[in-house]
């Protein structure tokens, strides 16, 4: 009912401008035939600020109530899609910069489309309906003439303009390519000014953007061609409702007139001719909206069906099988993998880095979905389930809230004895000592270093109580004193749980039961 | 400001020009096919009305001939404007973002912004937003066209009507310009800001992805990312409300002009028919691209950003490859002669890679590092890479050919010497087996290239450079012993040929045959 309220307002806008052309129409002719006129100049001066009042608040409402609707709509997609960005089980995670673009971008397109495009749509064709019906009124020839020029605008449209649409796709599709080749270039400046080569890149950067202008152009030539056939038969459609009111007025036609028009239906007709075009036009200008709007419904809506996706069935976790695990990022496959992990003991996978070793984890806690074969449970033939699976990060998220809090944060019911006692096992206890247990941390986490930071992360994954904990990297970038600490912890906690650790460390190598290479 | 980037960049001005002389066409012919038409259609009317005489009298060939022309030059001159603008605005933003990465290309990593990749975001939204003004461009001269002939046309009505007109079109920048201010400037860079915020908050949350499945933190998240979206929606909303009411207020203000043309008109009823016509064609040529120049108000910082990188008196220029004589290096008070091959060694986290990347130029040491006697951090870069080549942890491969990549460590490299690299790194077959050989092409994240190598492809890279020192960091990380044991007996060979340093890093046992003694951090 909103969207078609969004509609109907820019309909009035249609409305006004018949308005605007009565009040014009009225003045010219009252002022032809002479005698007291400056009555009739006033009411239709009236009439003019009133029909300007009445369009700009269609305009303004139509506006407005979309932009409001495009707000629910936005809010509503948000809802589905940060969750699943966010945790949710997927073909291929996203790099963080990719899932902010399309939350942020994405979801901005969609947003600009349903504002500037969506409405102007259904305007674009009950608004020259309208036009022509009340042109009707006036003057059938005026009308006629309007829809004649109108039938050689839609088989104009259909020659340029589907391949209009393509070329438009295609510089689209080129620019995006030109863009990403700078924003790579300008990424790995560092190793571009280490080899000298600054000079050669700037030279190749110059070639490639000329080029695709060049080609763009080519395009443009074509894909313009769509534009100017409106503008054409707008101006067409003017040039030709003038001629012919003229000339009938004049008596003048070199057929029979069907209709004796006045000089005020003349101009009536004149004066409204222009907004026979302007939504069609309106929608033209709104093109871009829409094509930016396609292309964020090309990559949302396969992130949104696989977000619908049912769970799937799972098991408590009671010691692990993998088989033949493969994960496919395009041409890129990692693994296969194959292990068996009790509930204890120490399994490490290795290789360097960007192999892969992240990406088996998350896909043995059930966030990625293997292209080929399978986790399963011991004994059960199900997947493990997620919540008997904690996760130690390599930068662990913090939460607003106390330091005690962010370690309890995956089991709020633990008593604070518990909280205490784990955060010494992990070796936080000097920085409580320094600072207390109820430090307040941020997410920027409140000065703590990265060692610290980590332990929390290990600590959470203790208190969580879940049998198979998955490290990703616990000793990355810490002194040799941290370092080995954390793998004698590592070493204590395999007698009672499950662990996977991600690594290249080999400290940490020689601690697995099994090491898995990628 | 804008023109000053323009200018630096020299191309397209004069197609920018003939552009904005198809706007003025195409304008002008819109108010005057409105005006024409009206004062055609009225003078007939009035003619027919005076009977069969006047009717004789009336010449009607010449202005019905001319509005037919109008009507074609308007859709002429449009087409013109539209592809000209855009080939002048593709040009010289070719030009441009050429220049622009000189610039940029030619600081120091050393000194470069603290965030690479938050200032490459900004730099390609500023060019983005450039691109944008530079295709509208020519509407502003199609603009004030319309405008002066739409007040032409007026004058015919009578100079009372005619002076309002010019008023009231000199005055509708100005309005535009204070709508501006007062309802969408603030939303404007409201919105900028908390998008940036926003993205921030969000990329760091993704970050953390892992975990927030693992622990179900997803309700928590959201909680905290709801204050961040909502400021932005909140002054998003206020940004389109702003938009909408200026739309609006243009409408209103169209009207408005011509009511008052018709209550000043004192002219014949014709041109009283052209005037009112003209005056509404005239308003709305100068309120769209006032519009385009409230649009332009928004990005100013973002013109300034680009003003300066474009003015920076550095830019690159080519790089003379010759060969340098190898210098010493110094670690702590340890030395390192020319030609040594050393391995350092330590824990993880004791520096190693970063010791690499100082001597590489691209960060600044954390240790006492001298070459030839002279602290790292005050040799100039230049200096710096013709002693080094750096074969990084991160492979760092350019989105391009496997050619493209291996181009870049020296100039004017051909074929045999790219597959002599290739075959030390052991890559030579695989990549003269792929079905596009040396121009496979690679994406962002290595494409058909396992990890190993990709880590390979960037050794070949090292050595192609033939620089005196070879820095090495992990290089046979993820590769089969087999392998290793090839890849490191072929270094060693070239090492003997060629008489390079080497400084290696590596967790691996074996690699470090290759050092003749090892350098504990």
């Amino acid at each position: 009912m909103k969207r078609f309220l969004a509609h109907l307002f820019l309909l009035f806008d249609t409305v006004g401008a018949a308005v605007f052309a009565l009040a014009l129409a009225l003045a010219v002719s009252a002022i032809a035939r002479g005698g007291e006129t400056v009555m009739w100049v006033l009411w239709a001066a009236l009439l003019l600020v009133a029909s300007g009042l009445f369009r700009a608040m269609a305009l303004g409402t139509s506006d407005i109530t979309a932009t409001g609707r495009a707000s629910f709509v936005v809010a509503d997609l948000r809802e589905r899609l940060l969750p699943h960005l966010l945790a949710g089980r997927v073909v291929m995670p996203l790099a963080p910069g990719s899932a902010a673009s399309v939350a942020i971008d994405h979801v901005e397109a969609l947003r600009m489309r349903a504002i500037r495009f969506d409405p102007v749509r259904i305007a674009a064709v009950a608004g020259p309906v309208l036009v022509l019906g009340l042109t009707a009124c006036a003057s059938l020839v005026a009308a006629a003439i309007l829809l004649f020029t109108f039938v050689f605008f839609v088989l104009t449209m259909i020659v340029t303009g589907s391949a209009a649409a393509r070329e438009s796709d295609a510089q689209l599709a080129a620019l995006n390519t030109l863009s990403g080749l700078l924003e790579d270039r300008l990424r790995h400046l560092p190793i571009i000014r280490h080899f000298g080569a600054e000079e050669r890149i700037t030279r190749q950067i110059g070639i490639s953007s000329h080029s695709l202008s060049d080609r763009t152009v080519a395009v443009l030539r074509k894909a313009f061609l769509s534009s100017a056939a409106l503008e054409f038969f707008a101006a067409l459609a003017v040039a030709l409702v003038a001629v012919y009111c003229g000339f009938s007025l004049l008596g003048l036609l070199p057929f029979p007139d069907p209709e004796h028009l006045t000089l005020g239906e003349a101009f009536f007709a004149l004066a409204l001719a222009p907004e026979f075009y302007l939504p069609m036009r309106r929608l033209a200008a709104a093109y871009h909206e829409k094509q930016l709007g396609e292309a964020a419904d090309r990559v949302i809506e396969p992130l949104l069906a696989e977000a619908d996706l049912p769970d799937v069935a799972t098991a408590p976790f009671a010691g692990i099988d993998v088989r033949g695990l493969e994960v496919r990022f395009g041409e890129r496959v990692i693994g296969p993998v194959d292990f068996g992990l009790g509930q204890s003991g120490i399994l490490v996978l290795s290789g360097p880095t960007g192999s892969g070793k992240s990406t088996i984890l998350a896909t043995i806690a059930g966030q990625i979905a293997p292209s080929a074969g399978q986790v399963t449970v011991q004994g059960s033939g199900l997947p493990p389930d997620p919540r008997t699976i904690a996760w130690a990060a390599q930068r662990p998220l913090i939460l607003p809230g106390t330091l005690a809090e962010n370690i309890a944060i995956a089991r709020p019911d633990a008593s604070a004895d518990t909280v205490r006692q784990v955060a010494d096992r992990v070796g936080l206890g000097a920085v409580i000592a320094r600072r207390g247990i109820d430090l307040a941390l941020d997410a920027s986490g409140a000065g703590l270093s990265g060692g610290e930071r980590r332990r929390i992360g290990i600590a959470r994954a203790v208190v969580s109580e879940r049998p198979l904990i998955l490290f990703d990297e616990p000793t990355a970038d810490l002194d040799r004193v941290a370092a080995e600490e954390i793998v004698a912890l590592l070493a204590q906690l395999a007698t009672t749980r499950a662990l996977v650790i991600a690594t290249h460390d080999p400290r940490l190598m020689s601690l697995g039961d099994n090491v898995v290479r990628l | 400001m804008l023109d000053e980037l323009l200018a630096a960049t020299g191309a397209g001005r004069r197609r920018l020009r003939v552009a904005g002389a198809c706007g003025l066409l195409a304008s002008l012919s819109a108010v005057a096919l409105l005006g024409l038409s009206g004062w055609f259609l009225t003078a007939a009317g009035l003619a027919g009305l005076a009977g069969v005489a006047a009717v004789q009298a009336f010449n009607y060939l010449i202005p019905s001939a001319a509005i037919r022309l109008l009507a074609i030059l308007r859709t002429v001159g449009r087409y013109g404007e539209r592809l000209l603008g855009h080939q002048a605005a593709l040009e010289g933003m070719a030009d441009l973002r050429t220049r622009l990465f000189s610039r940029r290309a030619a600081i120091d990593t050393r000194k470069d912004a603290r965030d690479p990749r938050a200032a490459t975001a900004i730099l390609l939204d500023d060019i983005a937003a450039l691109e944008d003004i530079v295709i509208r461009r020519p509407a502003v001269v199609a603009g004030i066209a319309g405008g002066v002939v739409s007040v032409a046309l007026v004058a015919l009505a009578g100079w009372g009507a005619a002076l309002f007109q010019a008023v009231a079109l000199l005055f509708l920048p100005m309005a535009i310009r204070k709508m501006a201010e007062r309802f969408t400037a603030k939303p404007s860079a409201d919105v900028a800001d908390r998008l940036i915020a926003m993205r921030a908050t969000f990329t760091d949350f993704v970050a953390a992805r892992s975990e927030i499945a693992a622990y179900g933190f997803t309700p928590l998240v959201m909680k905290q990312l709801e204050p961040t979206f909502h400021g932005y929606e909140a002054a998003k909303a206020r940004l389109l409300r702003g938009e909408a009411i200026t739309a609006a207020a243009l409408v209103l203000y169209t009207a408005v002009v011509v009511a008052g043309v018709l209550l000043l008109a004192d002219g014949a009823v014709p041109l009283l028919a052209a005037a009112l016509l003209a005056s509404a064609a005239g308003t709305e040529a100068v309120a769209g691209f006032s519009r385009n120049a409230m649009r332009k108000s928004g990005i100013e910082k973002s013109l300034e950003r680009l003003a300066t990188l474009s003015q920076a008196s550095d830019t690159v220029h080519v790089f003379a490859s010759g060969s340098p004589v190898a210098e010493p290096i110094g670690v702590g008070d340890r030395a390192i002669e020319p030609g040594e091959r050393v391995a350092i060694t330590g824990i993880s986290g004791s520096g190693k890679t970063r010791l690499l990347e100082a001597l590489a130029g691209l960060r600044s040491p954390d240790r006492l590092l001298t070459l030839n006697g002279v602290p790292v951090e005050s040799v100039d870069a230049d200096h710096l890479r013709r002693q080094f080549a750096l074969m990084p942890q991160d492979p760092m491969l350019l989105m391009g050919s496997i050619a493209d990549n291996l181009r870049i460590a020296a100039p004017a490299l051909d074929e045999s010497a790219m597959f002599k690299a290739l075959a030390v790194a052991c890559l030579d077959e695989r990549i003269a087996a792929a079905p596009q050989g040396l121009n496979t092409w690679l994406e962002p994240d290595g494409g058909i290239l396992s990890g190993g190598e990709r880590k390979r492809l960037a050794l070949a890279r090292a050595l192609l450079a033939g620089r005196p020192w070879l820095l090495l960091d992990e290089p046979t990380e993820g590769l089969d012993s087999e392998t290793e044991i090839k890849v490191v007996t072929n270094l060693a060979r070239w090492l003997d040929q060629t008489g390079t340093g080497l400084i290696l890093v590596s967790h691996r046992p074996f690699p470090l045959t290759m050092a003749g003694r090892e350098l504990s951090l």
